[in-house]
């Protein structure tokens, strides 16, 4: 994965692009706005990750020129400023995908791939199969190794949007936001409860796991074999 | 100057003004009009009467002195006569049983000599006259009259002149008071679209007004409070950004030194001390926000920018179902009682985090085996009752205070800001929230203003 990444802090610059070099990544590192808003114009990125208070630059801004100027390459902004107002001010500009610092690497990564998913445009067929589980989409069921599984409308969503991101991490933002339309966290544990009544239900009847915890980040739908 | 005004014209109070303005002129001047006309008539009446008196005064002599024969004679000689004015002389002497004697006028009109009476008639030819009967003697009755075509021609001119100069007037009245008013809109109209504008989030265009009046000092004086406010705002919001900026940065190191560190830990050693340090980089951040969350909202007090309609109902039930596994689990029966269809101008995103807000609070000191409603009605009233340990008296007046948090019995803890949040967020939106009485366990409801002030509730504390 070819990577942009604006940012003006030269040590938080040095440490993710460690993470990214880690994860086999190959990172461009521009320090100033300016300076990324013509390396994006001149190269191709698989997604550019843009702090948004760059000292020559708003990150917004530069998101903005970035579409204007025809480079639709997929926009994770990471950021200091992490409130939900500022989600949705990013998310408002252009920008594909909204991160708060501190963040965990592995939510970093989950949402890297997601978005490089994304930006393929991997559809998915009216029914989704991973390992032991069906999703037929427009029927709104769930089967496990050809076993119906009863599932809320809400449920439904959560395992579909698993399905849809079979085999990679799925972050509690990336639920509250694309599942709840939530730009922000509860502090509470409704996402794990909600998450929880899936695993049952999903592994209800079978010895193997449907769900798994990644610590501090989220979760990961198994083959369930 | 800002965009053009927004009230239509017909709306304007400077049109109604020039519209008032106009009609009073019309109405002033058809009064002129009238008294002068009047007066005018009457001048002319007494000066034909004076006339007609004084011929008949010097015809009485002439009779007295001359007998009949002498009185025919002269009114002969004077039916020929027109006078300056131009008014014609028209006599005519009869008997009282009607014979006539001699005159001008073939046929004796309405006028009763007896009485000496006197008025404006028509004569049997047609011709209009100002005329006097009177008795000369008991067989001898006299009618002495003059034309006032000329007079009348000369009455007709001046009120054409008089009404035609008026017209000119109200027309030159309603359009300079139109064009005075369609200025007025715009000087006005300019000041009313740099507060839209400012209302609206946009950069306010000023409202550079450079008269040297009253709309020009309350353009000046606009524009400088619009400036000031704008400037607080952008000062205020650069000051959040970069405190957050600030802190989460330093942060964000030491949290990458602290996973560094779990990386390079020796299996041996525990890595809960460290985790917890993470847990609490995050829990401090996450205060941080909800600090400038509140103050972002209260320093958005009825700024209506950004504000959409957002149906509350289907918000409401969202979230109920949302929250519906996390009360199951704490073994809390979770009520909804939401009306469909209730409507309001709001964030929807910070609507949503004050039902939230409202409904962890619940869930967080109700015991297992209790009981949270969630309610929404149109107005809109939303309300969240649960029955637990409720709050104390003396605590109820601090309830929506910055960090007061109370004991949960789960024993979970919290910065004490999700209640003040969720305050700040209703002020925002033009709501009250006040924790009402109850007979058990808390009730905190959430209102507008308007419908507080139509009942208020015995349990408000703010």
């Amino acid at each position: 994965m070819k990577l942009l990444y604006v940012e003006d802090n030269a040590d938080a610059a040095a440490d993710l692009t460690a993470l990214l070099a880690r994860q086999g990544c190959q990172v461009v590192w521009e320090m100033r706005g300016a300076d990324g808003l013509r390396r994006a114009a001149l190269e191709q990125f698989d997604t550019i990750i843009l702090d948004r208070m760059l000292p020559d630059m708003d990150g917004l801004e530069i998101v903005q020129r970035l579409r204007a100027s025809g480079v639709d390459a997929p926009v994770l902004m990471l950021s200091a400023l992490g409130r939900a107002s500022n989600r949705v001010e990013g998310l408002d500009a252009g920008v594909d995908d909204y991160l708060a610092k501190p963040y965990e690497p592995e939510e970093l990564m989950a949402r890297l791939k997601a978005l490089v998913r994304r930006a393929e445009g991997r559809t998915h067929s009216a029914i989704i199969i991973y390992g032991q589980f069906e999703c037929h989409v427009k029927a709104r069921t769930a089967f496990r190794r050809n076993v119906h599984v009863a599932l809320s409308p809400k449920e439904f969503e959560l395992f579909r949007y698993f399905m849809e991101n079979a085999g990679e991490v799925v972050t509690r933002d990336m639920l509250l936001r694309d599942v709840w339309k939530m730009n922000f966290d509860p502090q509470t544990n409704v996402v794990d409860v909600n998450i929880g009544r899936l695993r049952r239900k999903l592994e209800a009847g079978f010895d193997k796991p449907a769900l798994e915890t990644i610590w501090g980040t989220g979760y990961r739908l198994t083959r369930g074999e | 100057m800002a965009s053009s005004p927004i009230i239509p014209a017909s709306r304007s109070i400077f049109t109604a003004i020039t519209r008032r303005a106009t009609l009073f002129a019309l109405g002033a001047l058809a009064l002129l009009f009238a008294v002068t006309g009047w007066q005018s008539w009457s001048a002319m009446e007494r000066s034909l009467l004076a006339t007609v008196d004084t011929d008949i005064a010097g015809l009485v002599d002439i009779y007295a002195s001359g007998g009949e024969g002498e009185l025919l004679a002269r009114l002969e000689d004077r039916s020929s006569v027109v006078s300056l004015e131009g008014r014609q002389a028209r006599y005519m002497l009869v008997r009282p049983d009607g014979t006539p004697l001699g005159g001008n006028v073939k046929a004796w009109p309405t006028l009763g000599a007896g009485l000496s009476e006197s008025g404006f008639l028509t004569l049997a030819d047609g011709t209009e006259v100002f005329a006097r009967a009177t008795r000369l003697s008991p067989d001898l009755d006299l009618l002495v009259a003059r034309t006032y075509e000329r007079d009348r021609a000369a009455l007709v001119r001046m009120a054409l002149l008089f009404g035609g100069t008026a017209l000119l007037i109200v027309l030159a009245t309603w359009l300079l008071g139109r064009r005075a008013a369609g200025h007025l809109r715009q000087r006005i109209g300019a000041i009313s679209a740099a507060f839209r504008d400012a209302e609206a989030g946009r950069e306010p265009a000023g409202a550079d007004d450079l008269h040297d009046d009253e709309i020009g000092e309350l353009a000046t004086y606009s524009t400088r409070a619009i400036g000031r406010s704008a400037n607080l705002a952008r000062t205020h919001r650069h000051m959040s950004d970069h405190i957050a900026h600030e802190i989460r940065t330093p942060l964000t190191h030491l949290d990458g030194r602290l996973i560094n560190a779990m990386r390079e830990l020796p299996p041996e050693c525990d890595p809960a001390v460290i985790e917890q340090c993470r847990r609490d980089i995050r829990g401090v951040v996450t205060m941080l926000d909800s600090l400038l969350d509140i103050a972002s909202s209260e320093a958005r007090v009825g700024d209506l920018a950004g504000l959409t309609e957002v149906d509350l109902s289907s918000l409401a039930s969202d979230l109920a179902e949302l929250y519906s596994g996390s009360a199951e689990e704490e073994g809390v029966t979770f009520r909804t009682f939401i009306e469909p269809g209730v409507t309001m101008m709001g964030e929807p995103m910070q609507l949503t985090r004050l039902i939230s807000n409202l409904l962890d609070n619940a869930l967080k000191y109700v015991p297992r085996g209790g009981q949270v409603t969630l309610s929404v009605a149109k107005g809109p009233v939303i309300a969240v009752q649960d029955d637990g340990p409720g709050v104390e008296p003396s605590l109820r007046p601090l309830v929506f205070d910055r960090f007061r948090a109370g004991q949960a019995p789960s024993g979970k803890t919290s910065h004490g800001l999700g209640l003040a949040l969720a305050r700040a967020i209703a002020l925002r939106h033009g709501l009250r929230i006040a924790l009402v009485d109850s007979k058990v366990g808390a009730h905190f409801m959430i209102k507008p203003h308007a419908l507080w002030d139509a009942g208020p509730n015995p349990g408000e504390t703010k």
